[in-house]
């Protein structure tokens, strides 16, 4: 074997030695010295593939399309009128459904362990842009004001067997957790509360239900009153 | 199920399913048991969080929808990662990535890390300049834990090929340690 043999296998796999390379290293002082470097090498590279993440940077790295800030109409064509009226729809049907209380523990239970699991999401602070929120929404049959909210987490997230919206949502309350539960189904609003979360499941128009969950012991009604005006349902 | 009042806080243990659900909840949990590790590996293929957990997220759907192809639970990890790794190469060749100002990006990246030695920012660095070729299969390896043969399996690769391309790779890398690379002449074997 020759030394350069010898040195692109250890330069490939450093910590494999076949007996060939054993034999080669065993007369070679400085071979072992390059092998000793790639170990040392390896080493570094296992704990920096392991560390932490950085975060979301402010400068992308790579450059996506970016949809442009105005968004374009809904093809739908629907009557502005219409789309406030539903808005209005959902806050006095949120409101009602508070006195509609039937709880589901197991779906309770199932919003606040996902929660607990993607706890960074809280933490995020950077706002995500309106063409990405829109990407997670898009099939939920909800839409965002952009105008009015910082959304600054969202993700299409496996939930019970299905995908669903997950987003964070800065509100005047702090952060505030959305998911879109088309494939849920509550008789109505439940509350819950656990491991420094409160949250509310409430029946949405779309006969789905919408789980909101806020960390700490908030009033919910005051948080669902802030996002209420801001969550339109789409027929 | 079983209802409970209103207001009366939920225990988690009643995230239980019923039976027949339990494959799939599952295969959920270990889905998300994986994620922060395919958002790891997603990261230093793509050099870019947003972007990393755009790849995890589309590749956790493609592998939803194949999940029936997933005859052992044991052999997830690979599966997953070998989605992701190609989810990133579809990424690549459908949007034509255009990389700008990596400097500015790692250092700020870096700036945010703060406890790492010298040595390890400066690595950091030079793996993510590393072109494409090279740093695909050393995070394959490294992170992924795939196997040589492996590798040249997914790249489509001779294994030879893979060899050279680890090789020169670390190789590289040795100016972080202010080591001179070894000569790197060799042709690279054909694919």
């Amino acid at each position: 074997m020759t030394h350069e043999e010898a040195r692109l296998l250890i330069g490939a796999v450093p910590g494999e030695v076949g007996p060939t390379l054993a034999e080669h290293l065993a007369g070679c002082p400085e071979c072992t010295q390059f092998q000793q470097q790639m170990l040392r090498m390896n080493r570094d590279l296992t704990r920096l593939f392991s560390a932490p993440l950085p975060p979301r940077a402010a400068i992308r790295v790579v450059a996506l399309p970016v949809v442009a800030s105005a968004r374009p109409k809904p093809a739908s064509g629907l009557p502005r009128w219409l789309a406030l009226a539903a808005s209005m729809v959902v806050s006095i049907g949120l409101g009602v459904m508070f006195w509609t209380l039937r709880p589901q523990p197991s779906l309770a239970a199932g919003v606040l362990d996902h929660v607990a699991q993607e706890s960074g999401s809280w933490s995020e602070v950077a706002p995500m842009t309106a063409a990405a929120t829109d990407k997670v929404l898009s099939g939920a049959g909800v839409t965002l004001d952009p105008a009015d909210t910082t959304v600054t987490y969202a993700r299409i997230c496996l939930f019970n067997g299905h995908w669903v919206p997950h987003l964070v949502v800065r509100t005047a309350r702090g952060p505030v957790t959305l998911m879109v539960l088309r494939q849920e189904h509550v008789p109505g609003r439940q509350s819950f509360r656990q491991n420094g979360y409160s949250g509310v499941l409430v029946p949405d128009p779309a006969g789905g239900t919408l789980a909101v969950i806020a960390q700490g012991d908030p009033n919910m009604d005051d948080v669902l009153r802030a996002l209420g005006p801001h969550l339109h349902w789409i027929p | 199920m079983r209802n409970i009042p209103p207001e009366v806080p939920v225990p988690l243990s009643d995230t239980v399913k019923p039976a027949g659900d339990g494959g799939t909840m599952a295969l959920e949990r270990l889905f998300a048991s994986l994620r922060p590790e395919l958002l790891r590996f997603a990261w230093w293929l793509a050099r870019d969080r947003a972007v990393a957990e755009d790849v995890v997220q589309e590749a956790l759907l493609r592998a939803w929808r194949s999940r029936d192809s997933l005859k052992d639970p044991a052999a997830a990890r690979g599966w997953l990662l070998t989605i992701v790794r190609r989810e990133h190469a579809r990424l690549y060749e459908r949007k034509r990535l255009e990389i700008t100002d990596l400097d500015e990006v790692i250092a700020a990246e870096d700036s945010q890390l703060g406890t790492e030695s010298e040595e390890l920012v400066g690595l950091r660095l030079a793996i993510t300049q590393l072109p494409e070729e090279y740093r695909v299969p050393l995070v394959m390896q490294v992170l992924g834990g795939f196997t040589t043969d492996e590798i040249a399996r997914e790249l489509t690769l001779s294994t030879a090929a893979v060899l050279t391309r680890l090789f020169r790779a670390r190789n590289r890398l040795r100016r972080i340690y202010g080591l001179m690379p070894a000569p790197d002449g060799m042709d690279e074997p054909a694919v």
